[in-house]
């Protein structure tokens, strides 16, 4: 293929970038070559390129990036925009070209906007790519927090611990927008891609940068809402689940903190630490005895066992001061007996598992093995 | 994902099966591939149909798919093709009531010789709306008589329900019903799981 | 009992025994083609894919075969004279990840002495942040994967003093989850390939005594699934890439016999192509180097014959770690 048709594709890909901020879709289309026909798609707000173009206009736009950096000749940086952009639709493994748009956009020549737009339509047919995500949130922490008034006077890092609202109203408010979408966003991405590990690492990156903006009991209800229905939806992603978990343990210590005035602003059913997760241990079991066979379920019941465990029966080896003895006989009786029953769920769960003939029956007998030798019961 | 993708009603015949009308539920797919994915699924639906037997139940895996299929006694067949995640003894269930419910409404004089177009019957969608949430659904058709999950024969994949020296590759690359896009995206699919560094 | 719903099947028709000339032939005929598409798309990782195979080859007795001349004149170009730090290819920029591979490279092929230790050292120290975690380059992305290649970059040059390893442990040990495994980052899900990469900060620092072997050995093992096959989370497919990074983890906390290691050998042998050499990820996908590397590891932990030896936590052949007189804490 000629240089100056690999260019046109390259161009026209960027024109239909440019001018449609809506877009929301991008793959590579199957498709053998023609002659006099573009190999760029558009329909409504989807982007497609046909393959067979794909080999030679990738490895034009290669070469030319390459032999920039080469002869250090950035004339017209407008050029190098499309060249990465081009390259990134097809390969956005290659970190170089995401550093040399983060270069620009460091010295203001491209806006956060177009890699905001750039990014997302890659997510669209890449759901689990690391980089992109590694994009996003460089774009996040140094140029779009960086760009309110308040950041550039030299106001604190984002980064860094910062809960007395330096920020100003208005900048907060953008910025709360600005990380719903982004939990949007990680949503959409893991729904593509099954047990998405970056995609949810990425959520629980957006769900940090809260703590600067205030009202955590606002984004807690929604982010303990969504969770509960997604993990009832997708029963085999431990990806899902973990983050529940990582949710219910930070809501746990932000109560404690008093940085959320009480459980109750986020369930109102929910009176106590106990409260939140024996109701979690309630709601997986169903979910046990609806979907057999799945691991991910009876990990996460691990997980809430052990932190039970800590909160019910916080045996001596435990706890650093011994209780004064009143205290300690109160917790004999009264402590231990949550516990066992606890203990007594978990017999019978196990109990429900046997004879299923299935794969449940093999989860159950792994189950009672790691209660024994783990839990040390 | 609990989902299920695809509710598809046939007809098998003594060489061949034909499907009298079919749902979709394909939005989690990419826009483009969409078409194939379809494609794909009605050629499963037919091709597993036609190689199983009156009064069967089966639940085929194949990739990350379920295919479910029950053939009745008077050749009416009924496929669903769900996620791994949801549960078949569910999807048995939503057969039992669609074919039943095709039936009545369906008279079948109608299914040897009608096209699907032709056929009158616009339930499908519904019905997989409706089944999307096999808790919801499911308790609703408890009270009816309930698939035994003894009776569901499972298979690990395709290639197990294919005829002897039958391999699905070949069934793909043979058919006639899938264009050339649709082949393509079918072997590029399997190949592509290698990963340069760990996630 | 019914069957795992998310397993392979292993068939009389996969390879049983080890295809080693198949493998040399194949790292061979990769690391000659040089013009194609695909070549192009794997240029930004390949510092690693070197790594990769060469390693292999040395793991197969035959680093005869390659010619260190060729490859160290590639990775001095790929080194970068202001940062210090290595790049993927030339042309790239340089990265932690690409670093680490470049001096296994040299390490391997007796080239140190040909590039800029100093910078390296100067690169990889200046990646540390105040909380102990390392950045993978100047953009600053934080993953515990960089924290284990800025330790095992400095083993390697035996310069472990240029860094706070105390707080490197610290941040690692932020990373822990309650099921005993670790993430990327602080709240990160446990992942087989990271829990490695930990162990592996763990064991070059002699801090191996903060796990809890048994909660962490358990995860591990239940990675293994019917097949025998080794996936790196729960109810994810079986890759050949865990057989290393969950045995060598299993090796480091003395538990590597907490595995079945006949159907281990059996999955890892059964992801051979016998047609064209090297290892797929499971039976029937296409190979490439990546899992042509960690299949043979995962085969060498398991000792089997006619390969060498290698070290569970450099993931180079053992008489090169010796060579350089580097010792890694195993636990009994």
């Amino acid at each position: 293929m000629e240089e100056a048709t690999c260019e046109r594709i390259v161009k026209k890909i960027d024109m239909v970038i440019s001018r449609d901020p809506h877009l929301d879709e991008f793959d590579i289309v199957f498709a053998l070559g023609e002659v006099n026909r573009s190999p760029v798609i558009t329909l409504g707000h989807k982007l497609g390129l046909e393959s067979w173009c794909v080999k030679h206009v990738y490895a034009y736009a290669y070469a030319k990036i390459l032999h920039a950096r080469k002869t250090k000749r950035h004339d017209d940086p407008a050029v190098l925009f499309r060249w990465t952009q081009f390259c990134l639709l097809i390969a956005p493994e290659v970190a170089t070209f995401w550093n040399m748009r983060k270069m620009m956009l460091s010295q203001g020549l491209l806006s956060a906007d177009t890699d905001l737009l750039l990014t997302k339509l890659i997510l669209s047919r890449k759901p689990k790519c690391m980089e992109v995500f590694q994009h996003r949130k460089w774009l996040y922490t140094n140029i779009i927090a960086k760009a309110l008034p308040h950041q550039a006077n030299g106001a604190p890092h984002p980064n860094q611990d910062n809960q007395n609202g330096n920020f100003d109203h208005l900048d907060s408010e953008f910025m709360k927008e600005f990380l719903f979408s982004e939990l949007e966003l990680c949503g959409w991405t893991s729904e593509k891609h099954q047990n998405n590990y970056h995609s949810w690492n990425h959520r629980l990156w957006v769900l940090q940068q809260f703590a600067m903006h205030g009202d955590l009991a606002v984004v807690y209800r929604s982010e303990y809402e969504t969770s509960h229905c997604w993990v009832s939806r997708h029963v085999s992603e431990h990806s899902g689940l973990h983050y529940l978990q990582y949710l219910i343990d930070s809501l746990a210590s932000l109560v404690k903190e008093g940085k959320i005035a009480s459980l109750q602003e986020v369930d109102p059913s929910i009176e106590s630490i106990e409260k939140l997760y024996l109701r979690e241990l309630e709601f997986n079991r169903d979910l046990i005895e609806e979907y057999h066979d799945h691991e991910a379920l009876f990990c996460h019941r691990r997980f809430l066992l052990l932190r039970l465990r800590d909160l019910l029966y916080p045996g001596p080896q435990r706890t650093s001061t011994p209780p004064p003895p009143a205290l300690k006989r109160w917790c004999v009786e009264t402590v231990n007996s949550e516990w066992s029953a606890v203990l007594l769920g978990e017999k019978a769960l196990v109990n429900s598992c046997i004879n299923t003939n299935t794969y449940q029956e093999t989860l159950g007998e792994k189950h009672t093995q790691w209660l024994n030798n783990i839990l040390a019961i | 994902m609990v989902k299920l993708f695809a509710a598809c009603v046939l007809h098998k015949g003594p060489d061949n099966a034909k499907i009298l009308k079919a749902a979709y539920d394909l939005q989690q797919f990419g826009f483009f591939q969409r078409g194939s994915v379809q494609e794909f699924m009605a050629f499963t639906s037919k091709i597993i149909t036609e190689r199983s037997n009156e009064c069967s139940r089966q639940s085929v895996k194949e990739q990350d798919y379920m295919c479910h299929v029950y053939v009745r006694s008077d050749n009416l067949a009924g496929v669903a093709i769900t996620d791994h995640e949801y549960p078949y003894r569910v999807a048995h269930n939503m057969l039992n009531q669609v074919l039943d419910d095709f039936a009545a409404k369906v008279p079948s004089h109608f299914w040897p010789v009608t096209e699907e177009s032709a056929i009158p019957y616009t339930e499908l969608p519904n019905t997989l709306a409706k089944w999307q949430n096999p808790r919801e659904a499911d308790s609703l058709t408890r009270v009816q008589e309930e698939v035994e999950e003894t009776k569901i024969i499972l298979h690990k994949t395709i290639n197990a329900v294919l005829e002897r020296g039958e391999k699905l590759d070949d069934l793909v690359s043979k058919s006639e019903n899938l264009s050339l896009q649709s082949k393509t995206f079918y072997k590029t699919a399997r190949k592509t799981n290698s990963c340069c560094s760990f996630g | 009992m019914g069957s795992h719903p998310k397993d392979v099947e292993i068939t009389d028709d996969h390879p049983k025994t080890l295809l080693l000339q198949k493998h040399a032939e194949y790292i061979l005929s990769y690391s000659k083609k040089k013009e194609d598409y695909e070549y192009t798309m794997t240029e930004h990782f390949r510092m690693s894919g070197m790594y990769w195979g060469i390693t292999a080859m040395d793991i197969l007795g035959q680093l005869d075969k390659m010619k260190p001349t060729d490859i160290i004149e590639f990775i001095r170009q790929c080194q970068d004279v202001c940062s210090g730090g290595f790049s993927p290819s030339v042309g790239h920029d340089t990265h932690i990840l690409y670093t680490l591979s470049a001096l296994q490279v040299l390490v391997l092929v007796e080239g140190l002495g040909e590039v800029d230790t100093e910078g390296v050292v100067r690169f990889v120290s200046g990646l540390q942040n105040p909380d102990g975690s390392f950045s993978g380059d100047r953009w600053g992305e934080v993953d515990t994967r960089f924290s284990f290649c800025a330790l095992a970059s400095l083993a390697l040059l035996n310069r472990l003093d240029a860094i706070k390893t105390d707080k490197a442990v610290e941040f690692v040990m932020k990373c822990q989850n309650v099921d005993g495994g670790f993430g990327t980052r602080p709240g990160s899900e446990s992942h087989a390939g990271q829990i490695y990469c930990c162990l592996g900060v763990l064991s070059l620092t002699g801090q191996l005594h903060r796990i809890n072997g048994d909660l962490l050995g358990w995860w591990l093992c239940e990675r293994q699934l019917p097949s025998g096959g080794l996936n790196g989370r729960p109810e994810k497919l079986p890759d050949v890439c865990y057989s290393w990074w969950v045995l060598a983890s299993l090796t480091m906390l003395g538990r590597l016999h907490w595995i079945n290691e006949y159907k281990m050998r059996t999955f890892i042998m059964a992801t051979q192509d016998p047609e064209t050499g090297g290892f797929t990820d499971r039976p029937g996908d296409m190979v490439d180097l990546y899992h042509t590397l960690f299949g043979l590891a995962g085969l060498s932990l398991l000792g089997e014959g006619g390969l060498k030896r290698i070290n569970p936590v450099l993931c180079m052949p053992q008489y090169v770690v010796d060579r350089i007189g580097v010792s890694v804490q195993i636990l009994d």
